[in-house]
């Protein structure tokens, strides 16, 4: 229902109804957030527990003694500066890379009249209908006959364009009035000028929805780099973090990996929070 | 476009033999030239990625072939061998077992969220994105944190909440019954408030007038939401339902991080088994013809939903 319908009557039995009606409401809402932060809060918390261990059951959720040794002993036993590099680098290009593919093909569709732009523009809106995880099987061969297995061409290449992403774009363009593209024309522009000047610079939010879900999108993916990577040095956080062995520490030391995963997506959240929540409502699709 | 003030010229010069020109594809192409540059990656990208790799599973999965030896070509065996394939039988029922337990349950649970946090209260916005949270977190995160909580002690996270209601102590993922529906619980709390923010789309997309005739013509709450919210819905409704299932079919990270398919292959889901096919005992045909076997059911899904809404809106 759209919203509380505060009564407008002086009804004080009106009144008192809706008053317990807005009490509810927050006490359900205050319920499901301990439920959906809570977890977060335990890992924190076990994470800055020195020594934890399973013996210390049922746990307070303030460390008694908080400190960063899980910190140190996850940088002493695991690769996790490498892993924090390579996903910094993978998402990051692949971001930039989408970003720009994505808004050149998307003006293409949006704006040319070229052969075969509707048999191309359904043709990449079909693979839609197949899902990434049906191909694990020939993409994994692909690119082990390209060599590319444990090397960063496999983590970036494949992911450079984005059907999702040109859909996105064109969808934005689309809305832009042609008369600017017009007036860049009669300036003396070629398409290429129009695109960069004209077109980019006003597609600017659609951009930002991009690159935020592509962003969140490849630093968290997981079953990708799990088949193309083997190595650990060549690993993302998320596959170093479910693959890692702790001699020492355990839980501690995993939910200290888990914070340092957590930590990029939660402050890009924080910040680009209405891009996410824009890109996943207008699309529908998990970027 | 660029070229319309250059081919006007043109025209101009060269008269009549420009006209038969002009309609030829070849000159249509050369005109078009910076376009197709401008998709070429994309095109490219789709060309080896995509196409290439689907015309390949098909290739493979009419082939016998662990990497190591020649691919040797057995027609269709590698799909008649699943026939007779217990752990594949089991992967699918998992699959279908998950999907039945986890679809309706995660629309009705973020709709729930979606009606509360659609009220004009305070703080709204901020709730949205606290629930929000646990989708932009990693499986690999989101599973090292349950893992915690439901371990499987008297005295673990889950259980002692559940003491206090007077609940016995669970093994959770080591209970073969309670391994796949602990898993379900987890993928419930992830992936609620992706659902959530599609429900307050098209709750928001209700007009309000809709609200005020009812209202007017003596509806209470129930009622609103009974005739009014839930018709109106319908659209979202089935998208929703359709991307949980198609989303459902393809669940790995849960059963690789926390269960690795056990206990006794309780949460082996087909993805999860085709991996292993391929990754863990290198029968690469074998696992692409269950790749197959897993898009002809995705397929079918999608295929419903489409019967139920139009093409355009059943992609987005």
């Amino acid at each position: 229902m759209p919203a509380v319908h505060l009564s407008t009557k002086h009804d004080p039995f009106s009144a008192a109804r809706d008053a317990v009606r807005v009490l509810l409401i927050y006490v359900l809402i205050l319920l499901i957030c301990a439920l959906t932060v809570g977890p977060f809060l335990i890992m924190i918390s076990v994470s800055l527990r020195p020594n934890f261990s399973f013996m210390t059951f049922p746990i307070s959720l303030i460390p008694p003694q908080p400190g960063l040794d899980n910190y140190i002993r996850l940088f002493h036993q695991t690769s996790i500066g490498r892993w924090i590099l390579n996903s910094v680098f993978i998402s990051t290009s692949v971001t930039f890379l989408q970003a720009l593919t994505c808004s050149l093909a998307g003006f293409a569709f949006a704006r040319g009249s070229f052969p075969g732009r509707e048999v191309i523009f359904w043709a990449f809106m079909s693979t839609l209908m197949v899902p990434s995880t049906v191909t694990i099987v020939p993409i994994f061969l692909i690119l082990s006959r390209l060599g590319w297995v444990d090397t960063y061409a496999a983590l970036i290449i494949p992911a450079a364009t984005s059907v999702f992403g040109t859909f996105l774009m064109r969808q934005y363009f689309v809305t832009i009035p042609r008369d600017y593209d017009d007036a860049a024309l009669i300036d003396g522009a070629n398409l290429w000028q129009t695109y960069y000047r004209v077109i980019l610079p006003l597609g600017k939010p659609a951009l930002a929805t991009l690159a935020t879900l592509t962003f969140l999108g490849h630093w968290n993916d997981f079953l990708y780099p799990l088949i193309v990577t083997t190595k650990s040095s060549m690993r993302p956080l998320t596959v170093g973090l479910a693959t890692m062995v702790v001699q020492e520490g355990g839980a501690g030391v995993q939910m200290a990996g888990a914070t340092i995963t957590f930590l990029p997506t939660f402050l890009i959240f924080l910040f680009m929070q209405r891009y996410v929540v824009q890109g996943i409502a207008l699309s529908g699709i998990k970027g | 476009m660029v070229m319309h003030g250059v081919s006007t010229q043109r025209w101009h010069l060269a008269g009549r033999r420009e006209t038969a020109h002009r309609r030829s594809l070849g000159y249509r192409l050369r005109k078009s030239a910076s376009w197709y540059l401008f998709i070429a990656p994309n095109v490219l990208t789709f060309l080896v990625f995509t196409l290439f790799s689907w015309v390949f599973l098909i290739y493979l999965s009419l082939h016998d072939w662990n990497l190591l030896g020649a691919k040797q070509f057995v027609g269709v065996q590698n799909y008649t061998r699943m026939l007779s394939d217990k752990i594949l039988a089991k992967a699918l029922a998992n699959t279908f077992a998950y999907i039945l337990m986890f679809v309706v349950p995660v629309a009705c649970v973020s709709l729930g969220l979606a009606t509360l946090v659609n009220t004009r209260l305070r703080g709204m916005y901020l709730f949205r994105a606290l629930f929000y949270l646990p989708v932009v977190t990693s499986i690999a995160v989101i599973a090292i944190i349950w893992r915690f909580i439901l371990i499987p002690r008297p005295d673990g996270i889950l259980n002692y909440f559940l003491r206090q209601v007077g609940i016995a102590p669970k093994e959770w993922l080591l209970d073969p019954h309670l391994a796949m529906p602990s898993i379900t619980m987890m993928q419930i709390w992830s992936t609620m408030g992706y659902y959530m923010v599609l429900w307050l789309a098209g709750l928001q997309s209700v007009p309000e007038e809709l609200y005020e005739a009812a209202r007017i013509d003596g509806a209470g709450r129930w009622a609103l939401f009974r005739y009014v919210t839930v018709p109106m819905l319908r659209p979202t409704t089935i998208f929703i339902v359709m991307i949980a299932t198609i989303g459902a079919f393809q669940m790995f990270g849960p059963p690789y991080m926390l269960t690795g398919g056990g206990p006794m292959y309780a949460t082996t889901t087909m993805v999860y088994y085709i991996w292993q096919l391929a990754f863990g005992r290198y029968l690469m045909g074998y696992a692409s013809a269950s790749s197959i076997v897993l898009f002809v059911l995705i397929l079918i899904a999608s295929l419903i939903q489409r019967k139920y809404m139009g093409w355009s809106e059943s992609l987005f």
